[in-house]
């Protein structure tokens, strides 16, 4: 048989890898800090590197530029050789790793200069979201098109895990940057309050599914049988793994929100399907781990399958641990505290850091044809990583239960045995200094295995993977026609057995008893059909999809889309009759402008705005939070972590000069607070002059303003920023002026004054002022 | 059943979602669950060796 020689395109393998193990020392190096920042406060230095900004940055570095440069290392360097193809374009490769590269920098660029959307993982500003959009379509055509010029028929389950990671996070990361430019680098989400919310968790945890677990999972079937040198342990249970996972993951988004504002349905839809994942998610673990069946005795001397296999535990340990949080119960006492902290990071650390460890030891010997430097340094790494690890996850577990428990702990009275915040603040710093030890070690054993890596680069030079295969002397047989398959058996049948139980609903007795009897019939009649057919020389359909990538991918596509569907179209739906109803009105032109300075701080990194019903919430807090009080946010500000204080409703609760000299100096007011101060912002002025182009983007979202507010919005929040500077220079005698000057203590028009103003708002609804409600039907399209 | 249909949906008719939802997801899980059941052994070994196939490849020089 002719044969040709095929190499593999591993420079772009090459550069992903050391572009991962570079960004991923930044990523963890800003984890240092804000580690520390939490733990000792003066390490807040700077505006543009205190916590609120730098927290997004260390999340988007990790996931998208640590992460997701280590798995486009590993899908192109496992998919040529799974289809014995080379990429289908060097330009689109080249342009796949430049573009994210520039992505990543853009990124590190504007988050500390306070360019952010607020929006957890998404934080990134429109320009950089149509980038990112652009060049994941690149890597998108890159890959389809290397699986259409492939020569392996059949597409391994690696494959599949990452055509469901390209077409998902497509979608979500779409969907969840549909928001209205203001300025080149500010935008409003289209999303209301509730809607907004639903969406972003739909988007985070998705994130988490579809970026950081089935590309990792695609990797692990793949790189683990290589090391193990053995295949995995049941191709048959990675199929229902697979669609085990894709069905599943996508419904989870709401647990997110356990307690909060969001229909009840859909937080009980959120939780059951959690809870479900634990089958899937326990099913590939095993798999992963019994790969290594009669190879146990390796994972004493090779380094590789050590990491992998740690990896692949602690991916058991964050799918135990993800739908335990998901039972309401246990979010009540879980959800805003640092439980969640040390969750994320078993699986960061745990299962994304040290799979990469294991894939990257296994590549850099064999993408430059030597061997590992220092399997001792190896070794090293992997017991400082795992120590760091513990420590990590156990001291934010203690920290966690222990201020959960703090937040809710009555005395015989029936109040709050712990009023005051700090407290339960001041209670857990030994272990954010536990943490950063923790977090250090790892760190540490990172930096020796860039050491090692580099080192065995340079002892060998880069090879390109190359393999013998037949010349392709026909085009592929396409066999089974695509509507065979898009309306093959298995679908046909599942749409009657559908359609029998809905049609139960609609008759009483007898006839309702015969259709269920029909359906279950029907169903045991389609897996007898199945079966007898076992045999036959029909392909049978799954096989068939297999082979066909445009198919399975469509199907994949249907599967992901029918959860976001009918969790998000609801709300779609009901927000604009809430608004039609809502007691609440718009924020003022300067409560909009102070809302932006929230955003731009990263105030919800650290605070909620969102009272769960318990009783020790509404007596910390006040009222319950509802639909109406966030139906004008654009972006929603619930956040997701309390380091302090909920804000939902804090306005009117203290006077202006307290907020005033507590964001000065947060601990004369505040003693054991570890808030970073935040005095330049008196200084900072703000340009009401684009304020009503503001107003103007808000009403094209849906926020009813009305034109003569538009108009008059400068106006109004000039006057309305003198009078809380005159309020501030009459009651604490602070020193106010117009223009920057030496002694001036705060400029009328700044920053502070627009924030103070928001604050006072929060939770509060201008009693002088008319409903939206009653104003809707006048507001010009 | 259309009487207890009526009382369950008269509480919110956004409950048919969930009642979708989990038959939709019975019904594929149960699909997959044959197909794996009637796949052949061979057939499922040949594919899990996939990734091992690529021994014929040598370094470069």
């Amino acid at each position: 048989m002719e044969t040709q020689r095929i190499v593999y395109n591993d420079k772009v393998v090459r550069q992903f890898l050391w572009a991962s193990v570079l960004f991923g020392i930044v990523g963890m190096l800003v984890g240092i800090i804000v580690a520390l920042q939490l733990a000792y406060w003066p390490a807040n230095l700077a505006p543009y590197l205190s916590f609120g900004r730098l927290r997004p940055l260390h999340t988007n570095a990790l996931i998208f530029a640590f992460v997701g440069n280590m798995l486009f290392s590993g899908i192109y360097y496992s998919t040529q050789r799974l289809v014995k193809a080379r990429l289908a374009s060097d330009l689109l490769s080249a342009t796949h790793f430049w573009g994210w590269q520039l992505i990543i920098v853009a990124a590190a660029v504007t988050l500390p200069l306070g360019i952010s959307t607020a929006k957890e993982y998404a934080e990134l500003e429109w320009p950089i979201d149509i980038a990112i959009a652009v060049i994941w379509v690149v890597f998108a055509i890159n890959f389809f098109w290397t699986l259409g010029k492939r020569r392996e028929k059949h597409l391994y389950v690696a494959i599949w895990f990452y055509i469901a990671t390209i077409i998902t996070i497509a979608v979500l990361h779409i969907v969840n940057s549909f928001e209205l430019p203001v300025s080149a680098w500010k935008s409003y989400s289209v999303f209301a309050g509730v809607q907004d919310a639903m969406v972003q968790w739909w988007y985070g945890h998705n994130a988490v599914a579809f970026f950081l677990t089935t590309p990792i999972l695609g990797i692990m079937y793949y790189f683990l049988p290589k090391a193990a040198d053995r295949p995995v342990f049941s191709y048959r249970l990675s199929i229902v793994h697979f669609w085990g996972l894709v069905f599943l993951y996508i419904w989870a988004g709401p647990h997110h929100l356990l307690y909060t504002a969001l229909p009840d349905w859909a937080q009980s839809l959120g939780m059951v399907f959690s809870l479900m994942l634990w089958a899937p998610s326990w099913g590939g673990m095993l798999n992963g781990l019994l790969t290594l069946r009669g190879a146990w005795d390796k994972l004493r001397t090779d380094p590789v399958l050590k990491f992998l296999a740690a990896g692949v535990t602690f991916y058991g340990m964050s799918t135990f641990e993800g739908p335990l949080l998901s039972i309401k119960a246990v979010s009540g006492l879980a959800h805003y505290t640092d439980w969640i902290i040390a969750h994320v990071h078993g699986g960061t650390l745990g299962w994304n850091g040290l799979m990469a460890a294991g894939m990257f030891y296994w590549l850099v010997p064999r993408l430059y044809g030597t061997k590992l430097h220092s399997r001792g340094a190896a070794n090293f790494h992997f017991w400082i990583a795992t120590v760091g690890i513990l420590l990590y996850v156990i001291s934010m577990w203690v920290a966690g239960i222990t201020q959960g428990l703090m937040w809710r702990a009555m005395n015989e009275t029936g109040g709050l045995l712990y009023p005051n915040f700090v407290e339960t603040l001041i209670a857990i710093r030994p272990m954010y200094w536990a943490r950063l030890v923790g977090g250090s070690l790892y760190f540490i054993g990172f930096i020796i295995m860039t050491w090692n890596l580099i080192k065995t680069a340079q002892a060998g030079s880069a090879v390109d993977g190359e393999i013998e295969v037949p010349v392709l002397t026909e085009p592929r047989d396409k066999t089974v026609p695509w509507p065979k398959l898009v309306f093959g058996q298995p679908i046909m049948a599942s749409v009657i057995v559908m359609a029998l139980l809905f049609a139960m609903v609609l008759f009483d007795g007898l006839m309702s008893t015969v259709l269920a009897l029909a359906a279950v019939m029907w169903i045991v009649a389609a897996i007898a059909i199945s079966i007898r057919d076992r045999n036959s020389e029909k392909i049978p359909w799954h096989r068939a999809i297999e082979g066909r990538a445009g198919v399975f991918t469509v199907i994949v596509t249907l599967a992901i889309l029918v959860g976001g569907i009918i969790e998000i179209i609801p709300l779609v739906i009901s927000v604009p009759e809430t608004i039609r109803t809502t007691k609440n009105v718009p924020y003022t032109p300067l409560e909009l402008e102070g809302r932006d300075v929230y955003v731009r701080e990263g105030c919800y990194t650290c605070h909620s705005q969102m009272i769960r019903p318990f009783t020790w919430e509404t007596a910390r807090y006040g009222e319950v939070s509802t639909l109406d009080d966030s139906i004008f946010d654009h972006p929603f500000q619930w956040g997701s972590r309390r380091i302090g204080p909920d804000l939902a409703r804090v306005g009117g609760k203290y006077a202006d000069v307290w907020h005033y000299k507590h964001m000065t100096d947060p601990r004369e007011i505040s003693p054991g607070s570890n808030m970073p101060p935040y005095d330049h912002l008196s200084q900072e002025a703000l340009d009401f002059s684009k304020t009503a182009n503001k107003l103007r983007v808000m009403r094209n979202v849906g926020v009813p303003y009305k034109p003569d507010q538009i108009q008059t919005a400068e106006e109004v929040a000039r006057s309305n920023a003198a009078t809380i500077a005159a309020g501030l220079a009459e009651n604490a005698g602070v020193a106010i002026c117009e223009e920057p000057s030496t002694d001036c203590e705060l400029l009328v028009n700044s920053r502070m004054v627009a924030l103070i103003a928001y604050l006072q708002r929060l939770g509060r609804v201008p009693a002088d002022k008319p409903s939206a409600a009653a104003d809707t039907k006048e507001v010009a399209p | 059943m259309r009487r207890f249909a009526a009382e369950f949906f008269a509480q919110s008719p956004v409950l048919l979602f969930p009642v979708i939802t989990l038959v939709l997801f019975f019904i594929v899980f149960l699909a997959v669950i044959v197909h794996v059941m009637r796949m052949k052994k061979s057939e499922a070994d040949a594919y899990a060796h996939l990734p091992l196939e690529d021994e014929m490849e040598v370094p470069h020089e």
